[in-house]
């Protein structure tokens, strides 16, 4: 036996929520499954009312944990290792996976109903048209089967709902859109920023664009979201869902319609295929505390995972019709992932504003656009662009720094100058031999297969990063800064993929079904009453942060397959 | 002559012979009360009283709080007691006598009978060796576990933040002292 619905949505996420939102909507009775555990919005979990000396340990995560070697990835990740939300995060020695012992990868996960939508860093930027053009032009991965123009639409929809800060920037390859008012820039960013954009013709500078009401609008109002408040503790969950999240936004709309059921601590194991329909029939999931299995069936399912996990459960839907793994005839399910990478950067002092402060938390940064697409004077092909900002604090209430009395007190009670630090975002190259595959051998608590994931940045990627330090300090230069300091990973280092937890591909949209895993409207070439629209889907991973792609992507999908299936099509 | 570098950099920091702290063996000498120091559930008294000492002498009241002021070695025991790995806490409870051996190697003298002024001495003599030397294990390592940990518990004090605000409700990028210390005012009260 098992339960029937219109459609299923395979995760909660970020795409997951858009698709549930979407479907709803659109009247068809959705089941969401989520392997992780249910969480109210607000929830008792949020921390983000705790003041410093409020939080359990100060925030500071128990070293027992070291002990016990539990969240190894977290901590090597760095500023996301704090006590106050590694509630949100998957400890990998409860959840493990795998790689190749000199390649490490980063699969930072969150399973709670809402997944990583809770925690992400609320960039929203539209990629523009060169990134959807870039495989095409020059012959790595599979070429897009879209356009910008195809997702333009869609971005108005998904912008005008979530509600996404900027400004109007007019910049050739990052479409501005109906933005909400930008934060401002702080002093220190606006002298850089005239200076930077007076020096260069090809590099701007600018606000970064965010997913953080800067104003309420009706639409936003109408699920209880709030105006953020400039606290900037978004990663520990907002109690006045001020920033976009499955839980504060998409959840609650699909949930209005009275079309909506969730079934949290549901571990997806497979996707059952008809080979004489051709149509995914059933999820199977497994119950997370009682390894029960249960069956659910529908006439469309969105598989929205996240990349690593749905090609996962793809791979692991294997089928006597597709032994391979579900849609999978092409056999490039599992190739080309994706991540960006940082590595380079610099940070320098800007003078003249010794009295100068800004008042409040600001919940984003500046931006610099890639403006190295389609250069023919370097070393490599696609290109980066910068993430940062300006900020002056107390000199340093560290204890990891020399000095002590009352001398060095009153000198760490200084206000620092102010301080511009820009990091890159490169580009990375899908290469089809960058993988997720199921482990042989080793499965989870569930039954289900590692996922083992083998991925290095090649020659491209380490050019970009050589060239991504010598723009930095050049951008600062022009910026006005001193004391310019940069920063570089070695050649001869590994880069860790997956550290910007921007994982992309693992089935990639495509023309061609010998190539491809889905096409243009993120259907299976294989399974026509299956979808995947987040990071899996994505055949190249520009330079801008995805996740408002994924969205567009998700209610462009979702609008395509609701009218297929009441034309018959599905 | 006041220590020297040398003293932590030598033999795993423990070591010192021919230094003293001349004039600090004075008699001005504060024998540090062990007989006032309650509510800790790890520490005992005599730890206690060594901890809270060396954490005033880090961080002292001025026209701002110290450590003493903001309970730090009192979070810290509690830290031992829940937080902490067995390594940690080994250091930081071996830290007292680890101590009181080096005072009695560097100027012959039990640390405690010391007076405060030869005490910073001490202290701060340590603090420049303990970082110049690096990540090495032992005393300097232990010392610098100390450090990290009772600056960042004060430094997360209330009353170590005078200008925190929990709901700011607005963003301001370019605001003078005045100005700013006007906005933290109205938004704290």
């Amino acid at each position: 036996m098992s339960e029937e619905f219109d459609a299923i949505v395979i995760g909660s996420g970020m795409s997951g929520g858009w698709a549930a939102k979407e479907l709803c909507e659109r009247g068809l009775k959705t089941l969401v499954l989520e392997r992780g555990r249910h969480l109210d919005h607000p929830s008792p979990e949020y921390t983000d009312f705790e003041a410093p000396w409020d939080m359990e340990f100060r925030g500071m995560v128990p070293e027992i944990y070291d002990e016990q070697g539990r969240y190894r990835m977290l901590k090597r990740k760095g500023w996301t290792y704090r006590n106050e939300i590694i509630q949100f995060f998957v400890d990998e020695r409860d959840h493990p996976y795998s790689y190749p012992e000199d390649r490490p990868f980063m699969w930072t996960r969150g399973y709670q109903l809402g997944g990583r939508s809770l925690t992400w860093a609320r960039q929203t930027y539209r990629w523009g048209p060169k990134d959807f053009e870039a495989n095409a032009r020059d012959g790595h991965g599979v070429d897009w089967p879209i356009r910008y123009d195809d997702l333009a639409p869609w971005y108005d929809h998904v912008e005008a709902f979530a509600g996404i800060s900027g400004a109007s920037d007019g910049l050739e390859n990052l479409p501005d859109g109906e933005f909400l008012r930008p934060w401002e820039m702080n002093c220190a960013e606006g002298v850089a920023a005239r200076n930077i954009n007076r020096s260069f013709e090809d590099r701007r500078m600018i606000i970064g664009r965010g997913a953080n009401l800067t104003e309420v609008r009706d639409v936003h109002a109408e699920l209880g979201r709030g105006a953020c408040q400039a606290r900037d503790h978004c990663i520990r969950g907002c109690s006045y869902g001020a920033y976009f999240s499955s839980l504060s936004a998409t959840l609650p709309a699909a949930q209005r319609t009275g079309n909506l059921t969730v079934e949290t601590d549901s571990v997806v194991s497979e996707i059952i295929y008809d080979p004489l329909t051709r149509r995914a029939t059933h999820v199977k999931v497994v119950d997370y505390h009682t390894r029960e299995e249960r069956l659910y069936s529908a006439r469309i399912i969105f598989l929205n995972a996240s990349a690593i996990a749905s090609a996962q459960i793809l791979l692991n839907s294997r089928s006597e019709a597709m032994p391979n793994g579900l849609a999978n005839t092409s056999g490039q399910l599992g190739n080309y992932i994706m991540d960006h990478f940082g590595h380079a950067g610099a940070n320098g002092r800007i003078e003249g504003l010794e009295d100068r402060f800004d008042f409040g938390r600001r919940p984003t940064g500046i931006y610099i656009p890639n403006y190295r697409h389609e250069r023919e004077d370097q070393a490599f092909v696609r290109g980066f662009g910068f993430q940062g900002g300006a900020n002056r604090q107390r000199a340093g209430h560290t204890g990891s720094r020399p000095g002590i009395g009352a001398e060095s007190k009153a000198s760490m009670d200084q206000w620092s100058p102010w301080v511009l630090g820009i990091g890159m975002f490169g580009e990375m190259l899908p290469y089809a031999d960058n993988t997720i595959r199921l482990h042989p051998t080793r499965t989870d608590n569930w039954g289900i297969p590692l996922a083992h994931m083998d991925c290095h940045i090649r020659e491209n990627e380490r050019a970009m990063i050589r060239q991504a330090e010598q723009d930095a300090v050049e951008i600062l230069t022009a910026a006005g800064c001193k004391d310019i300091s940069s920063v570089r990973t070695p050649d001869d280092e590994h880069v860790l993929v997956g550290g910007k937890t921007h994982e992309m591909g693992g089935a990639c949209m495509g023309h061609d079904p010998a190539t491809s895993v889905l096409n243009r409207w993120n259907q299976a070439h294989d399974v026509d009453n299956l979808f995947v629209t987040d990071g899996a889907c994505m055949s190249s991973c520009g330079t801008a942060n995805p996740s408002l792609t994924y969205m567009a992507l998700t209610a462009r999908a979702v609008d395509h397959a609701v009218q297929r299936l009441q034309e018959g099509g599905l | 002559m006041g220590v020297t570098r040398r003293i932590l950099l030598s033999t795993g920091g423990l070591a010192l012979a021919g230094l003293s702290l001349s004039g600090c063996e004075n008699r001005d000498a504060i024998e540090l009360d062990l007989s006032d120091v309650t509510g800790f559930s790890v520490f005992d008294r005599a730890t206690a009283t060594i901890l809270l000492d060396v954490a005033d002498l880090m961080i002292p009241r001025t026209e701002t709080p110290g450590a003493g002021d903001t309970g730090t070695v009192l979070y810290l025991d509690q830290l031992m007691d829940h937080w902490a790995s067995a390594a940690s806490r080994a250091e930081i409870l071996g830290f007292p006598a680890q101590l009181d051996s080096h005072a009695r190697q560097s100027v012959g003298r039990a640390f405690r009978s010391l007076s405060r002024q030869a005490r910073f001495r001490l202290l701060e003599d340590m603090d420049q060796a303990s970082f110049a030397e690096g990540e090495r294990p032992g005393f300097s390592a232990a010392y610098r576990t100390l450090k990290r940990l009772v600056f960042h518990i004060h430094y997360t004090s209330e009353a170590a933040n005078p200008d925190y605000v929990a709901v700011p409700g607005q963003y301001l990028g370019d605001v003078s002292a005045a100005e700013f210390r006007a906005l933290v005012d109205d938004a704290r009260f």
